[in-house]
Order: structure tokens, then sequence, then C-alpha cells
């Protein structure tokens, strides 16, 4: 057998797999022979074993993943052997099993795209009202120090011009010190806790869903 | 050799050469296969697996003309070869235990 019949006779015994998984496994074998050189064709060729046997390991493989539980990993022996039985049936189930899969999804998207967009808009609009309210916390100590300075500096003089309007200045500049300070404890608070807790919770939420998702589709 | 390697011994073989270095398959078969007895065949399909379960990531690089497809430990293939490496100290303990030390049984 030459190298080229070994790889068709290879990608015949593959065909129950997806394209790319085939293409995969034989771009990996040309290679190797590549880097084997010719003068090892042959000796690669022998060593491989029947290119049936080959296809049956390299299905197996591609529905089988081991389990990473340190139970299951002293059984190495018993599962090399069970590959090969369980082979083929596996590759049956794998390629109905996919296509029923994708009809499942794509029937039940009536009900879980309504409610995954729903859980998507609730996250980012809790998102954005912790956001406007900080943003609001902000802007609200901004203002009010920019009002007690005026009020200071307007009343001060005052004092001395029209005490009363000078007092009602001072004490309204004073009644702004107090509400900037309240706000801004708050504002600090918020960035202390608020604002690291939500990116947390937000960050969970979407690689939440996308290892669901991812989950699904490479199964 | 006697002894078989299995799936798992395999998978922390693989990972572990990885770790010192990316390697294309036919690289990885040799120098696996200048400590352990392993078919040529054995290996493609541990690799797949692993890199499957995002334990590996492959790129091309060019050579003489064609492409070589080099293998590469991700994150998560770090973190595998860690716990591997500690199981395995735990086995071979065990297994040394069992096999070299004749006296622990003697005196019990």
């Amino acid at each position: 057998m030459t190298r080229n019949e070994f790889l068709a006779e290879l990608k015949k015994h593959l065909q129950s797999l997806a394209e790319a998984e085939q293409e995969e496994a034989i771009r990996y074998y040309e290679e190797y022979f590549d880097d084997a050189g010719p003068e090892n064709e042959a000796r690669v060729i022998e060593e491989l074993g029947s290119p049936a046997e080959l296809a049956r390991d390299i299905i197996a493989n591609s529905t089988f993943s081991i389990a990473k539980t340190s139970a299951q990993q002293t059984e190495g022996e018993a599962k090399g052997r069970q590959f090969k039985r369980i082979g083929p049936e596996v590759k049956q189930k794998s390629t109905g099993g996919k296509a029923l899969f994708w009809a499942l999804v794509i029937l039940s998207s009536v009900i879980w795209l309504p409610l995954l967009f729903g859980a998507v808009v609730t996250v980012l609009a809790l998102l954005f009202s912790v956001i406007i309210t900080v943003l609001a916390l902000v802007v609200s100590c901004i203002v009010l120090l920019v009002g007690f300075f005026l009020a200071l500096f307007l009343g001060v003089p005052m004092l001395v011009s029209s005490p009363p309007d000078g007092l009602l200045l001072v004490g309204m500049a004073l009644a702004y010190l107090g509400a900037m300070l309240l706000f801004g404890s708050l504002t600090i608070l918020c960035f202390k806790y608020l604002v690291p807790w939500c990116w947390k919770q937000c960050k969970r939420f979407f690689r939440f869903l996308k290892e669901k998702c991812g989950g699904m589709i490479t199964q | 050799m006697v002894y078989q390697i299995g799936s798992a011994l395999l998978d922390a073989c693989v990972l572990s050469v990885l770790a010192s270095g990316d390697a294309y398959g036919y690289q990885l078969t040799q120098q696996i296969r200048s400590v352990i007895e392993v078919s040529e065949s054995t290996l493609y399909p541990v690799l797949r697996r692993l890199q499957k379960d995002g334990a590996l990531e492959t790129y091309d690089e060019p050579f003489q003309g064609r492409n070589r497809r080099y293998y590469r430990l991700t994150g998560k293939g770090r973190e595998m070869t860690a716990f591997y490496r500690t199981e395995w100290s735990g086995f071979k303990e065990k297994i040394d235990q069992l096999l070299l030390e004749e006296k622990r049984y003697d005196k019990e």
C-alpha cells in the first residue's frame, strides 16, 4: 500500500464524521508522512496498521472525551478497549443525534429566544440603572461643591454690606457642604462596593450564557 | 514493555511534552516514542480530543513550501498538566509502596 492509497482508504472509513473533522485527520496524517520523509513511508504505513482500525480509533475519540475524574483515570486500559467496542455505535448515534438536537433547538427557539432576550435585557437594564445612579451621585456632588464655593464667595463679603443676606448665603453654603459630604460618601461607597459587585455579577452572567451555549454547540 | 499506558496517562504524557515546548505531530510522536512504546497511530486521536477539550490549540508555520501544524498548550492545558503531574506523583508513590518496599509488610 502506498501513502496515497492509505490516505484514500482512511478517508473512506471516516465518512461518518463531519467534513471538517475528516479533513483535519487526513491533513494530520498527510503532514505526518511529509515529516517522516519518503524513506520512512513504508515503515509508517506498517506502523499505522489498517486504515479501518485507525479510522475507528479516530471516530471513537471524536465523540468520547475522557472524564477528568480521578476515579475514571485509573481505568485507562479498560477504557482503551472500550473505545473500540463503542466506536461504531457511538458514531451512528452522533450523526442522528446532532441533526435531532439542532432541529429541537430551532423548534424550541419560539420559547427560549424571548426568554434569553428577556434575561439579557433585564441584566442590561439593571446595569444601566446602576450606572445612571452612580452618575447622578457624581454630578450632584460636583454641583453641590460649585454651589458651596459660589455661596461662600458671595456671602462672606455680604456679611459686612448686608448682614442678613450674607448670613443666608453662608448658611446655604454650609447646607450645600453638608449635602455634598453626604452624597460624596454615598458615591465612595458605590464605587467601593456596588460597582465592583455589579461588574462581577454581569461577568458571571455572560460567562454562564457562553458556557451553556458553547457547551451545547460542541456536544 | 509489560505495562500498558492507558488513555489518561497518554494524555498526561502529551500535555507534559507540550509543556516544555510547542511541537508538530511527527515531532511530538518521536519525542514520546523516544521514551515509551506507543504506536504511530495513537497520538492523533489523543491530540484531537485534547484540542476539543480546550487543552490544546494549533497554529500553522510554513516549512519547505507547506504548512506544519504546531500544537500548543492553552491555559486549561497547563492546569490539566499540573493536575496530572500531582496525580502521577501520588499514584507513583502508591505503586512504589506495593512493588518496591517489601519490608513494610514483614513488620505488620
